[in-house]
Parts: structure tokens; sequence; C-alpha cells
């Protein structure tokens, strides 16, 4: 069984990752949308 | 057993009442509910548009409907049925099982998870409501390609906004399984032990990261040609009309893998369950799931054979389509190799599985027939690859998913449902969807063209064989619907691992789940990680 505090320190490390990851995938995503209008466009 | 009566508290248990439970839910079982729910009601509404499109076709000459009524309804049958049935389907199931898989408390981003679903909503409303305008719904073909369906009414900006909102939707939903799979997984639950199905949504997420923005792309890039003077797609203003079919099958490829690899992850759940084995070749399984998708990038233009290519092209991309049956031949091996000497028992679950087997493989057959570009000039814009796609998409990712509501049904409700309704339900789709499907190859083998709504008396025979077999299908999958409400409503009560043959941490849980699971995370062995 994990401890109280064991168990808040991994759930913030998990927040602390969750939102990076989601930038960074969120940014790439974006990117290859935008990419591909202004490879056509220019 | 279960690891919930041991780490979960009562007191975490309570659930928001009314409609704002539903509303504001950041809880991944309510929302993987809701998009089941979703893709139920959308799968219906499709459904009744394919019946229409059968009635019309029952007899040559023109019954119910005017041509260009027919044509709307094949084009938003299609977008229903892709971007409203199939992909929340999945995207339903993965919310529910896969933080249970893993161990984890709920999806990463769980208020992101809220906004996913809720788009989807008033994207089908947007989109819907383009049958009740002046020049109605979208009618160009599922495809869009232009200038045709830059000729479309005030329909045209409102397909694009949903294909916008589903985009946008989709790719939300895709950041957050990656997210939820890469950080939320529990101690000692590493990538190699991951369930096959968790494993099939980490790589249709990167497909959908990969794959809709570019889709997005290129309906923004119609947006423009056609209220911006723009002229990428446009020949008169220097541009190339047949740059957006590259670019759709740049997206459309890899989508007909997002459609059908979270199935290929179902099956590979329930296969080793009522064979009771452990999966043949794990590995080899995650290896070729990743090359298919990989592989599908480099496909695209095998839909465009016909439109006029280069011979070096057309030579490369009828090889490198014949290369994507390697890996899914692995799938298919390993599949069987796993069945092979195993304690089979055949509930409704094992039945859609294995009829999943069989009829993928018999689209993937015609599949690498049309992969061959001169059989492909004879083939092409014929009912043979209508009946190709349906048998990949109904019998194959739609029965996947059929199989995955029957597995996991009693886990989330707590009751076993009736399994006769079901084998029921199974029989008469299992039949009927070759009825239906199965004629439409000699259709287009004898060039009988696809979406038109009347067609030569040669043709007539089979297409009304086809029409029924579609009726009976049609009106088969309402037992669906009884046997999902008996269930919900009460029955034989489920126990925490429901199948004999049953692994891993999902089933350690009660049936039904607690409202939070796993708020402690469970250390996960190799012997608790998967069957």
């Amino acid at each position: 069984m994990m401890a109280e505090k064991e168990k808040d320190e991994l759930e913030a490390s998990r927040d602390a990752s969750n939102i990076k990851l989601a930038i960074f995938l969120g940014v790439v995503a974006f990117g290859f949308y935008l990419g591909f209008i202004w490879y056509y466009f220019k | 057993m279960g690891y919930a009566a041991v780490h979960d508290d009562d007191h975490h248990d309570h659930k928001p009442t009314g409609i704002g439970r539903w509303l504001f839910s950041t809880n991944h079982k309510d929302i993987g509910t809701m998009y089941l729910i979703f893709a139920l009601i959308m799968f219906f509404i499709g459904g009744a548009m394919a019946m229409v499109i059968r009635a019309e076709l029952f007899q040559p000459g023109l019954q119910f409907v005017d041509p260009g009524f027919f044509n709307q309804m094949t084009t938003v049958h299609a977008l229903i049925m892709i971007f409203g049935a199939l992909m929340p389907a999945g995207v339903g199931l993965a919310n529910w099982m896969i933080p249970m898989m893993i161990g984890a408390p709920d999806m990463a981003l769980p208020r992101l998870n809220n906004m996913s679903f809720w788009i989807l909503p008033f994207a089908f409303i947007l989109l819907l409501s383009t049958l009740f305008m002046e020049g109605g719904a979208p009618a160009g073909g599922w495809t869009m390609y232009p200038p045709l369906t830059l000729q479309l009414g005030d329909a045209f900006p409102f397909l694009i906004f949903t294909i916008h909102l589903l985009g946008i939707s989709s790719i939300l939903g895709a950041i957050n399984i990656i997210a939820t799979i890469f950080n939320m997984r529990a101690p000692g639950m590493t990538f190699m032990r991951l369930p096959l199905f968790v494993w099939t949504w980490i790589i249709t997420a990167f497909l959908l990261i990969a794959a809709m923005p570019v889709f997005a792309g290129a309906v923004t890039m119609m947006l423009t040609d056609k209220f911006f003077a723009t002229s990428f797609f446009s020949a008169a203003g220097g541009g190339d009309p047949v740059l957006f079919q590259h670019l759709f099958w740049f997206f459309g490829h890899p989508e007909v893998y997002i459609l059908i690899l979270p199935a290929f992850g179902i099956v590979s759940q329930i296969l080793p369950t009522f064979a009771r084995k452990p999966l043949f070749g794990y590995a080899s399984m995650v290896y070729a799931t990743a090359a298919i998708a990989f592989l599908s990038f480099f496909v695209w233009a095998h839909h465009m054979f016909t439109v006029g290519m280069p011979l070096a092209g057309e030579l490369y991309f009828m090889y490198a389509t014949m290369a994507i049956a390697v890996p899914t031949g692995v799938k298919i091996f390993n599949w069987i190799a796993t069945l092979w000497k195993g304690s089979m028992t055949f509930e409704t679950p094992m039945l859609f599985a294995l009829a999943f087997i069989v009829l993928f493989t018999i689209g993937g057959f015609t599949g690498l027939m049309m992969g061959i570009t001169p059989v492909d000039f004879q083939y092409h814009d014929t009912y043979f690859i209508v009946a190709h796609f349906h048998y990949v998409l109904v019998p194959g990712a739609i029965f996947g998913v059929m199989a995955g509501i029957y597995f996991w049904l009693p886990k989330w409700t707590g009751h076993m449902y009736n399994e006769t309704l079901g084998k029921w339900h199974f029989w008469l789709s299992a039949i009927s969807v070759n009825v239906l499907f199965f004629p439409q190859h000699f259709l287009g083998l004898a060039g009988m063209p696809r979406r038109i709504p009347d067609y030569s008396v040669q043709f007539a025979d089979w297409n009304m064989v086809s029409s029924l077999g579609g009726f009976v299908f049609g009106l088969s999958q309402l037992l669906l619907v009884v046997v999902v409400i008996q269930c919900v409503r009460g029955g034989q009560k489920a126990t925490d691992q429901v199948w004999e043959g049953a692994h891993g941490l999902e089933w350690t849980l009660p049936s039904p789940p607690p409202f939070h699971s796993f708020t402690t995370p469970p250390q996960v062995t190799e012997a608790t990680a998967h069957s």
C-alpha cells in the first residue's frame, strides 16, 4: 500500500508531466496544420 | 479480491447527480458512456440513411428519392458513420477501459476529456442542419473533392466547420490518451506489459495527431478558395484540384487504420479470454500494429491510380500497398495461433471476434486486389470498392466494437447480458451482412458504378438481394439496444472477473467498478499484467 505522501508526490509529478506532454503534442498538431497550409501558400 | 476493495475508500465514491453529472463530467467512465451512447445514436441515424440508399437501389429506376437527395444520403451516411459512429465508439471504449487497464484513477486531462466529447454533438447538429438548408446537405461524396464540393450551396461552410470541430475533438482526445498511457500507468506496468487494446490506442492516437491536421489544413485551403479568392485547388487560378486528392488521402488512408486498429486491440483481448490461452506473439503483435500504422502514411495514392500518375509512382504505391499485407498477416496468423488447441467457448463476444477475423480478412484480400494498379483501373468507382470497404468497416471495425461492447458490458453494468438475445443479434448480423455486401462484389465486377440512384436492368437481381440483406442487418441492430437496456436495468449479477479466462487489472475491480477506481495505484507484476 502506497503511503499518503508518496501518493501526493506521484500525483503532482503526473500533473506536471501531463500538462507538458499535452502542450507539446498540441503544438506539434497545430504546427502540422499551419505548416501544410504555409507550404502550399508561399 | 480486487484492488478496489483494498484501495478505494467509500467516501471517494460520491457521484454528482442530475444533468450536471453529465454536462460537467470529468469522470472517464461517465464520459466513456456518453461517447458510446452518442455513437449508438449516430449509428442509427447513419443506418437510417443507408436504408434510404438500399430502398432506392432495391429496383432499377427512381423509386423514392430524387438523385440529388440520394447523393446527400451517400455523403452524409459516410461522414456520420466514420466520424460520428465508429470514431466516437472507439474513443468511448478507450475512455472506459484504458484507465482501468493501466491502473490509473482517470484520464490524464479530465477537463479536456469533457471538452473533446461535448464538441461532437454540436459538430453533428451543424452537419445535420444542412439537410434542411436550401441546396440540401453536402452531396459531393465524403472525400469532398473540389471542384464538385465547391459547388455546394449554403452547406459548404457548415461542412468545413464541422470537419474542423471533429478534428479538434479527435486531436484533443488523442493527446489525452497519449498523456494517460505515458504518464498514468501504475508502478510496474511497463510498456511491454500493456494490454494489446492499450497498445493499439497509443498507435491510433499518434495516427490521429499526424493525419488530422493535414485534413484540417486541406479543408481550410478549400474554404479560402471559396471565400477568400485563393486558388489552391483551382486550375483556372494556377492551382491543382488533384493536390486536394493527395492531401485528402494522406489523411484518408491512415484514417482507415484509425478506425480498425482499436478493433484489432479488442479482438486481441477477447480471443485469449475465450480460448483460455495467452495471446500468441504479444511482441510481434505490437510491432506489427506499429508497422501497419507507419506504412499507412506511404500508400495514399493507391486511392488515386486512375487520376493519372507517372508509371514509377503507380509502381511504388502498388508495392508499398502490398507491403502492408505482411504485418497484417502477422496479426491474423497470431490470432489463429492463439486459438490453436485452446479450450474455446463461444459466447457472443467470441462469436463477433471470430467473425471479425474471417470477414475482415475478406475485406483485406479485396484490398490487395485493388492495390494492383492495372486491376484497380477496372474496379475503380465500381461497387467492388463499396463491397471492399464495407467488409473492412462493418464486419471489420463495427463487429470489433460490438465484440467489445458484449465483452465489457457485464463489467460496466454489473449484470450479465441476455446471452440468447446476444447470439440472435450475432447470427442475424453475421448472415445479413454477407447477404448485404457480398453480392456487391459481383455488381462491381460486372461494371455497376458507385454513387448512382439508378442502374441498368442487368444489375437488378443482386441489388435486390443486397437491399434485403441491408434491411435485415438494419433491423437486427435493434436487438443490441434491447440487450443493452436489459443489461443496464438488471439481470444475473456479474462477478468481478466476469469471464473465466479474463486476465488484467480491469477484471480485478468490482463489477460495476466504483465511480473512482485505482485512486491508489496498484503494484503490477508480470503475473497480474495481462493474459
